[in-house]
């Protein structure tokens, strides 16, 4: 019995060991984002920024270039002729070179993750933080102006060219002058918004939320222009294809809405939850879903082809040229893609 | 089975409380320490009752000639102390059910804290997956304020002191841990029997030394919603005992120990 007192001690050390194992903080870790280029995209996954050739799948360069320096990139980056921008979950924002995968300048300023892509507009790098910051660089990494919401920011801000919307997990669409980031107007949504609103020509934007709700906005003013009760929580931005909106919810729903007044076109039951924007591809549209399905459809919502990949879709696909690059999370590999049949003809594994 | 018994009930009722409560954190965190404790009342009132008859014990006369008759023979003395445990109806475990229970209540806090302050999309994925939605509405609970004080609840605790021009980070809370824990174990040690041979109060005077330690490391490395959690519920512990009429508050006085006098 006198040890008993010494394997109490042991028990609580080896308790403690593995409760301490849980990790300080908040584990960083998130679906990938995928950017296409020309010949090359961009995936951030896995600890690296990779540059990733279109015409086979195979890697032209991976940032860091040294496996044990890997840091936590998943948002997708920005893409210029010379620039490709992309944040980590360190709190680091770095500009690379888009051919090489140099690193041309960084900024570590940020109080929290990168969560949300950036943006280009001309000469202004949009950066959205989710310390509640909006930052504006040039294109050297000299910071411009930063605007605070009140909550983190996921989403990737638009622009015409002279207003920035950004919207914020605040629950707040803000309008921005993107020569100084003053605000011009700010909307409530009602709910959390994820992902980036879509702008039309018209100047008019949409953007869904958290709140199961997909809402018009004029972009001049801020004025809700109608606003639709959709199935399930919306995680992603709509795509805009003439005076037709589509997207998915995390119901499982593919739905399209008239632009100009949010009517009902046509929903549809798909494979699974989609956290993915639709994609316009090849005269149609695609669906990934959680399930690990990609689904097409017609512009009137009829299925056409279908596919089954091993592992979840959560992120965006890309499409370049007559290819449909998807991201993969906790698949056997980090990138698929697909021709306009459906029909896979590479796919992208991790890099020993 | 773990999430749908312990994570998913933990998380809505912390969020359900968040609610509630202008939609404060750290003042959810705390009101639902009040809840667990007062759920888990009875096995304390179980616990001093186990504590009180294993102290007993040791002034019973049988149990001291038998300390003395099989003091060669461990096995022999065991199994005497089982009839004897038997014959009185103690349970030697009854005072450590408690703690035992506490640690998957603490473990399902802790992962209840960090799905509820998910600050990924992945993350805030699950949460929603969690979420009663005949109980709360995601809209209104996300994103959530995870500042109190001069704390991030998702982070481990630590200030830095702003009028240097150096850096010394002071884990705040864990100091606060370790204090309450310690405090708690004192207060809550029944008094000395007195026998040379009571492993009981050898086993707690040990616990008392390292069990604060224990708990200000998992303070200092985990989030800090967990340890607020322990300082919670530590003063509440205190509150309870207070209550009860079991506080000794001698024992954390230096030099004083509390004897319990022998019955002639």
């Amino acid at each position: 019995m006198k040890s008993f007192p010494i394997k109490i001690l042991l028990l609580l050390v080896i308790g403690g060991v593995m409760l301490s194992a849980c990790s300080g903080g908040l584990t960083a870790n998130s679906w990938p984002g995928v950017t296409a280029g020309k010949d090359l995209v961009y995936l951030s996954d896995q600890g690296f920024v990779f540059g990733v050739k279109v015409s086979d799948g195979s890697m032209a360069w991976r940032y860091p270039a040294d496996k044990a320096a890997a840091k936590p990139f998943y948002a997708a980056p920005a893409l210029t002729d010379s620039e490709l921008i992309v944040g980590d979950y360190g709190n680091t924002l770095y500009a690379l070179d888009p051919a090489t995968g140099n690193q041309k300048w960084t900024y570590d300023k940020g109080k929290s993750l990168w969560v949300g892509s950036p943006q280009i507009v001309g000469n202004v790098v949009l950066a959205p933080s989710a310390d509640a910051n909006l930052y504006a660089f040039d294109l050297k990494g000299q910071l411009l102006w930063s605007f605070k919401t009140q909550q983190m920011i996921w989403a990737q801000p638009v622009s015409d060219g002279t207003l920035v919307y950004q919207a914020s997990m605040d629950h707040k669409l803000y309008a921005l002058k993107l020569s100084d980031g003053s605000l011009v107007w700010s909307t409530e949504l009602g709910g959390s918004a994820i992902s980036n609103p879509a702008l039309d020509e018209k100047g008019v934007l949409y953007v869904g939320t958290l709140a199961s709700e997909m809402l018009a906005i004029d972009g001049k003013t801020g004025r809700i222009l109608w606003r639709h009760t959709s199935p399930g929580t919306i995680w992603s931005s709509p795509l805009v294809v003439g005076n037709t909106l589509y997207y998915g919810d995390f119901a499982g729903k593919a739905s399209a809405l008239s632009t100009k007044d949010g009517s009902p076109q046509w929903t549809i039951d798909l494979a699974g939850p989609v956290t993915a924007s639709a994609m316009f591809f090849k005269d149609g549209l695609i669906y990934v879903m959680e399930t690990g399905d990609i689904q097409a459809l017609t512009m009137d919502g009829k299925k056409s082809w279908s596919h089954t990949i091993n592992g979840k879709l959560y992120s965006t696909p890309a499409v370049v040229g007559d290819r449909l690059v998807v991201p993969v999370t906790q698949g056997d590999s980090l990138l698929v893609a697909l021709d306009a049949n459906g029909n896979e003809v590479w796919s992208f594994i991790m890099p020993k | 089975m773990w999430d749908t018994i312990i994570i998913s009930p933990f998380t809505n009722v912390l969020l359900f409380i968040y609610t509630q409560v202008a939609q404060n954190f750290g003042i959810a965190i705390i009101l639902f320490t009040c809840l667990i404790r007062l759920i888990t009342h009875p096995l304390m009132v179980q616990q001093i009752k186990g504590a009180k008859a294993m102290q007993d014990l040791q002034k019973d006369k049988r149990y001291i000639e038998m300390q003395k008759k099989y003091k060669g023979d461990k096995e022999k003395f065991a199994q005497e102390q089982m009839k004897l445990y038997q014959e009185l109806h103690i349970s030697p475990f009854a005072s450590c059910l408690p703690m035992l229970i506490q640690f998957p209540i603490m473990i399902g806090l802790y992962q209840s804290v960090i799905l509820a302050l998910a600050s990924t999309p992945i993350q805030l994925l699950n949460l929603t997956r969690h979420v009663y939605p005949s109980l709360l509405k995601i809209a209104d609970v996300i994103p959530l304020n995870s500042h109190f004080l001069w704390m991030d609840l998702g982070a481990p605790d630590i200030i830095n002191l702003p009028f240097l021009s150096f850096v010394i980070p002071i884990p705040i809370l864990a100091i606060v841990v370790v204090i309450t824990t310690y405090l708690q174990s004192k207060m809550m040690t029944p008094a000395s029997s007195g026998n040379p041979g009571d492993q009981s109060a050898m086993i707690g005077n040990m616990m008392n030394i390292y069990m604060p330690f224990f708990m200000g490391y998992i303070a200092y490395t985990l989030a800090s919603g967990l340890a607020l959690y322990f300082v919670a519920s530590n003063l509440i512990g205190i509150g309870q005992y207070a209550l009860l009429g079991q506080l000794n508050w001698r024992n954390i006085i230096p030099g004083k120990k509390t004897v319990q006098k022998s019955k002639a």
